[in-house]
This record gives structure tokens, sequence and C-alpha cells, in this order.
């Protein structure tokens, strides 16, 4: 074959793998009236009680639905998102899509393994739902849809309770140093500013941390109150170096600690104030009837990364049940854009870039009973857009 | 005077996670990277004995680093199937890691336990305005007990000669009628069962976890390399000078503090790669 040969067959090959990325972009096929749904979260490694948890809440409201949206049945495919490794969860995704046909991709859990697959699926045209909230740039021109809100909102009504209802000046900061913490800490921190507040102090946690004594110590003891997030077992460790040392500067906590940890160290936490995306106690019926229908099928209480796989479940049904299952992103954007979603955290929507605003409910830890609870104290409506 | 009582108490937890290294690398110039698998053993075991099934914390602790003791049983029999051979030594442990976090998971679950709750452990003792937690007082009180022990049965006895004559000659050793297998078992006991009781008090401040047969490889290796092989009071040196640096980087540079042990770990490579003890393997 002479060189000429080669060029022209190699710009064929091209020439067609492009007018098959355009026709991916440009419709949602149903395959034969069936819709895939990709769950992507992790199975194995420290993280690996997310993907169970998450497959738990999907799989309840699609069977909701009799796995049908839109007139297609729904099938759904799950993938182990690799948590240090994003490359790994990039290859897995692409095998998703490419072998086993995915339509549609729920997570991934993690921000770093949203922002490594994002832009492939973008140019695919597959979009993905997240359930733990994620960057609000891989919105808008790209596919993502991100539940329950961007993360540089989701924490704001902490530090506006802090200042308006508490009535606190002065606050420091405690969270992970990676995207994530830094973004919903430094929500909650603008919004106490604005509300008239002062930030005087922030300290963030280098990622592999194990000793959370230096941060306990180190915190400016003439702040009226700590807003905090750190994973669970991070939080309980740092909660139990608090205690310790006598540290009597009131813990305000983002998403709180999740069971079963918080079953583990809640006497430590009698009082302290929390903001929840998610809680069981929540009063909507949507979530009555959730959590009713989880514990008829798994016994026990549901947690936020189940909750919000079962409201993302849901989400996607109605957006196919009202594009005629058209799983492009520009239909079910178009689909969810400005939908009023009865959800289990009460009224929520989509915008036109696929970035949801949701309720956010402040919190009490206490005891009820033999289970310590986080009781919601009061709800912000709209929190994210 | 806080950053230092902190980097105290941090130091003495990496001593218990490094000193069993140590012994193993210095002493039989085994390089056994499942070490934190062996410590995470020691965790475990004592959530299960002391949160889970109510013993007092001190047994618990001794019955982490008697289990640990039969693990280190099992691994030098495994060791024994490659003698004198170090790649297929790392290639061996390190595919522990993965075995040993992966049955933490499927027994005690992926959710790591939170630090040990002892009640006669809460609290601080306060000195003028440095706090120091109880529990790092116990952890530290260990430590030091455990350098004591090693650096006597390492220095101080017939035994501990047989380890250091085995080690610089193995042959000339076996000649003199001394049984190098025994020794070498011993060791490999000593060294875990130390692991054991490392993961079962530092559990006081760590908890237990899946993960920490990565994390605690990590931080012990930078102790020994810092340190120098098969020496106690180096490890020990070691331990203490990496706590303070890590407390005073947080404090002044908290940006910067996760790559300082790391710089630290480069910079003895490069100056003096014997480490503080100046020892070889």
């Amino acid at each position: 074959m002479t060189t000429r040969r080669l060029l022209f067959a190699a710009v064929s090959v091209l020439a067609m793998a492009a007018g098959t990325a355009c026709s991916a972009n440009d419709t949602g096929s149903t395959k034969g009236g069936e819709v895939v749904i990709g769950l992507v979260a992790p199975t194995s490694g420290f993280a690996a009680d997310y993907g169970p948890q998450a497959a738990q809440g999907l799989q309840l409201a699609l069977a909701e639905a009799k796995n049908e949206a839109g007139g297609a049945k729904i099938k759904l495919v799950k993938v182990d998102e690799d948590v240090l490794d994003s490359s790994q969860t990039l290859e897995r995704v692409k095998k998703l899509v490419e072998s086993d046909g995915a339509d549609i991709v729920v997570g991934p859990i993690f921000g770093s393994n949203q922002q490594a697959i994002s832009a492939y699926l973008t140019q695919q045209g597959v979009p993905m739902f997240t359930m733990l909230g994620g960057d609000a740039a891989l919105a808008g021109d790209k596919s993502a849809f991100i539940w329950p809100a961007a993360d540089k909102l989701t924490a704001a009504p902490l530090g506006t309770y802090a200042a308006e209802d508490l009535g606190y000046k002065k606050i420091a900061t405690l969270a992970p140093d990676y995207a994530y913490g830094h973004n919903a800490i430094d929500g909650a921190a603008n919004a106490f500013k604005k509300a008239g507040g002062q930030v005087v102090q922030q300290q963030w946690v280098p990622l592999g941390t194990t000793d959370m004594l230096q941060y306990a110590t180190g915190l400016d003891k003439s702040v009226d109150a700590l807003v905090m997030w750190l994973v669970p077992t991070d939080a309980a460790a740092f909660v139990r170096e608090y205690r310790n040392l006598g540290i009597k500067v009131p813990l305000l906590m983002f998403q709180g600690i999740f069971d079963p940890t918080f079953q583990a160290v809640g006497g430590q936490l009698d009082g302290v104030v929390g903001l929840n995306e998610y809680n069981h106690l929540l009063d909507f019926p949507a979530n009555k009837a959730f959590t009713e229908a989880y514990d008829a099928k798994y016994h026990g209480i549901p947690n936020q990364t189940t909750a919000f796989a079962y409201t993302v479940g849901q989400n996607i049904v109605t957006a196919l049940n009202d594009d005629d299952a058209d799983t492009s992103v520009k239909a079910l954007r178009k689909a969810l854009d400005g939908k009023k979603l009865d959800t289990i955290i009460g009224p929520a929507s989509y915008d036109s870039d696929g970035i949801a605003a949701s309720n956010r409910t402040i919190v009490k830890a206490t005891k009820m009973g033999t289970r310590f609870e986080w009781e919601p104290v009061k709800t912000y409506e709209n929190v994210g857009h | 005077m806080q950053v230092v009582a902190n980097g105290v108490a941090l130091g003495a937890v990496l001593f218990l996670m490094a000193s069993g290294l140590a012994l193993l690398l210095g002493s039989m110039g085994v390089l056994n990277l499942a070490h934190g698998a062996v410590y995470m053993v020691g965790a475990y075991t004592t959530w299960t004995l002391a949160i889970s099934e109510g013993w007092p914390l001190i047994p618990a602790v001794l019955a982490a680093g008697a289990v640990c003791a039969v693990v280190g049983v099992v691994l030098e029999r495994l060791f024994r199937f490659i003698p004198g051979k170090p790649n297929e030594q790392i290639l061996l442990s390190f595919g522990l890691i993965y075995v040993f976090g992966n049955l933490a998971q499927v027994i005690w679950g992926p959710v790591a336990k939170t630090p040990f709750d002892v009640a006669w452990l809460s609290g601080a003792v306060h000195v003028g305005s440095v706090a120091i937690p109880a529990n790092r007082i116990a952890i530290a009180a260990v430590g030091f007990a455990v350098a004591l022990l090693l650096w006597v049965v390492q220095d101080r006895t017939r035994v501990g000669a047989m380890v250091r004559a085995g080690m610089d000659d193995a042959e000339m050793t076996r000649a003199l009628g001394i049984n190098l297998d025994r020794v070498v078992l011993a060791v490999f006991v000593l060294g875990s069962a130390v692991a054991g009781i490392a993961g079962g008090i530092g559990g006081l401040v760590l908890g237990a976890s899946s993960s920490q047969p990565m994390d605690v490889l990590l931080l012990a290796l930078i102790v020994v390399v810092v340190g120098g092989i098969g020496s106690v009071p180096g490890t020990l040196a070691a331990s203490l000078v990496i706590g303070l640096l890590d407390a005073y980087s947080r404090y002044q540079f908290p940006a910067m503090s996760s790559v300082i042990l790391y710089l630290l770990m480069a910079g003895v490579l490069v100056l003096r790669p014997t480490g503080l003890s100046g020892r070889t393997a």
C-alpha cells in the first residue's frame, strides 16, 4: 500500500469516527426501545460502601417505575469507580459506553472522577447525572446534571444560619484540602461574610492526614464557632480530639457525620448544629414513602448516598417519560429545565444548565430512643440557584 | 510549646508504627511491606475485643499483639520460600497488603472504625497553656516502653547477640551451632507482635481502617529511611524528629506540610543515606 493510500485510509477511518461521534451528540438512541443506565460508584477499596448503597437507591427508583420510562425498557449496568486512579475510571466508563451501550451515566461519586470522565461523556453526548454534588463547570455546555446543587452553593445556608439565627460574628473553618472541601466550605464562609460575619481562620487538612490533633489545638479559640466538613471518620477523629482537649467553641458541621460512624460518636455531638442535604426524618410524603419502601426491602434506614441515587433515578425516569425516552443531553435538559420535582427532600428543580436547586435542612444532634439523630430544625428552600 | 507536645505525641505513634519494620529490616534484612497490614490486624483485633466485646484496653492490646505474633509466624513461613531474594520478598509482601486489606473489608466492613473511646483515657492534661490528651500520653508511654524493650533485647541479651551475629555472617553463625532459622522466626514474631500492639494502642487516635496497610507503611518507611535500619535509638530519634517537623510545618506552613516529610526523606537519602543511626544492613 502506498503512503497516499495509507493516508487516505487513515483519513477515512477518522472521518467515520467523527461521524459516529457527531451522531452520538445529536440524538439519544434508545436501541430498540431500551435505555441503558450505567451506575459508576466504588465497590472496592476504602470507599467500597458507596457502590452498593447507590445501587440500592437506583434500583428502588427503577423498580417503582417498573423499569420503564417513556415507552422504553430500562437496563442497569454497574461499574466499579476507582477512587485512587481516575484514568482507570475513565477506561471503565469508555467500556460502559462503547461496549455496554450506556445511554446515561449515574455517578461517579468522587469529584476527581467526575472531572476525569466529563470531557469524554460530553464528546460522546452521554449525560452524567451526579448524585452527591459536583462542580458547576461540568454542567452548562458539558453533559452533567448536578444533584442536589453545585458544590459552591450547597453548604451556603450553614453560613447564613450562623450569622442570622445564631448571631455569630466571627468563625473559623476546617475542611479537607481538595476541591470539594474548598468549594463547600468556602460557600458557607462566603454566605457568612455576606450576612455581615467575619471569617478569621481557615484550616485546610491535606489529603492523607491521619492525625487531627494539630487542627484541634491550632484552632483560634476567640471565634464564636467552627464551621467544618470532613469525611465521617476524619470528622469523628477530630471531634474526639476536640472533646478531649475540652474546647468549648461550638461546632457547626456541614453534613454532620453519617451512620454508622455517627452512632459510634453521637454522644460527643449532643446539641451540635449541622446542615443536612438529606435526612431520613424529613417530613415530606415522598420521603416517608421512600424510607418505608427502603425498610421493607433492605430493613433499615437509608443514608444520603442511597437516598440521592433514588432521587436521581426518579429524576431520570421523569425526564424520559416527558421526552419519549430521548437520552440526548439536549432533550433531557429541556425535559428537566424548570420542572417542579417532588423529591424526598421537598420541591426541587434543575435549571437550563442542568444544575439542581433543592432544600437544605439545619439540624441538631440529639438522642432519640436508642439512636442518635440529626433532628431537623429549619429548612432553606431552593438552594443552588 | 503546644506544637512540641503535638510533635512528641505524633512521634510516639510513628515509632510504634515503624519499630517492627525497622527490627525486621535491620536484623534480618527482610523488607516486609506487609508490616502495615499486620498493624491493621492489631488495630481491628483491639477494636473487636475492647470496643465490640467490652474487654479492658490493656488485655485487648496484648491479645492483639499475640494474634499478630501468630500472623508473624505465617509470614515467616511464606518468606522462607524466597530467602535472600529481595525483589520477590517485596512483590510477595506488597501483594499481601491487598489480601489483608480486602479480608479486613470482608470481616469488619468497608467503613473505618473511629478512634477507640476508652473512658479512663478521655480528657487532657493541661500544663500552662499546653494541653496533651490523655490517650497521647498512654501512646507515648507504650512507645517508650517498647523502645526500651527492643533496645534491651537487641543490645543487651544473648538472643540479640545471635541476631546481630546472624546478620553479620550467617554461615559462621550457623557453624557455631546457632539455629538461625529459629532466630529469624523469633524476630518475625517479635516484630509482628510489636506491630499488633502498635495498631491496638495507636487505635486510640487512628481507629482501624482497611486503608491502614498502605498509610502506615508509607509513614513507617519514611521513619526507617530517616532513622537508619536496625537501630532502636535511631528509629526513636527519627520518629520524634518527623513528629516535631510535621507538627511545626502544619502550624507554620500548612500548605507545605504534606511535602515536608518527603523532602526530609529525600534530603537524608542524598546527604546521609545510612540515616541518623549510620548503620547499614
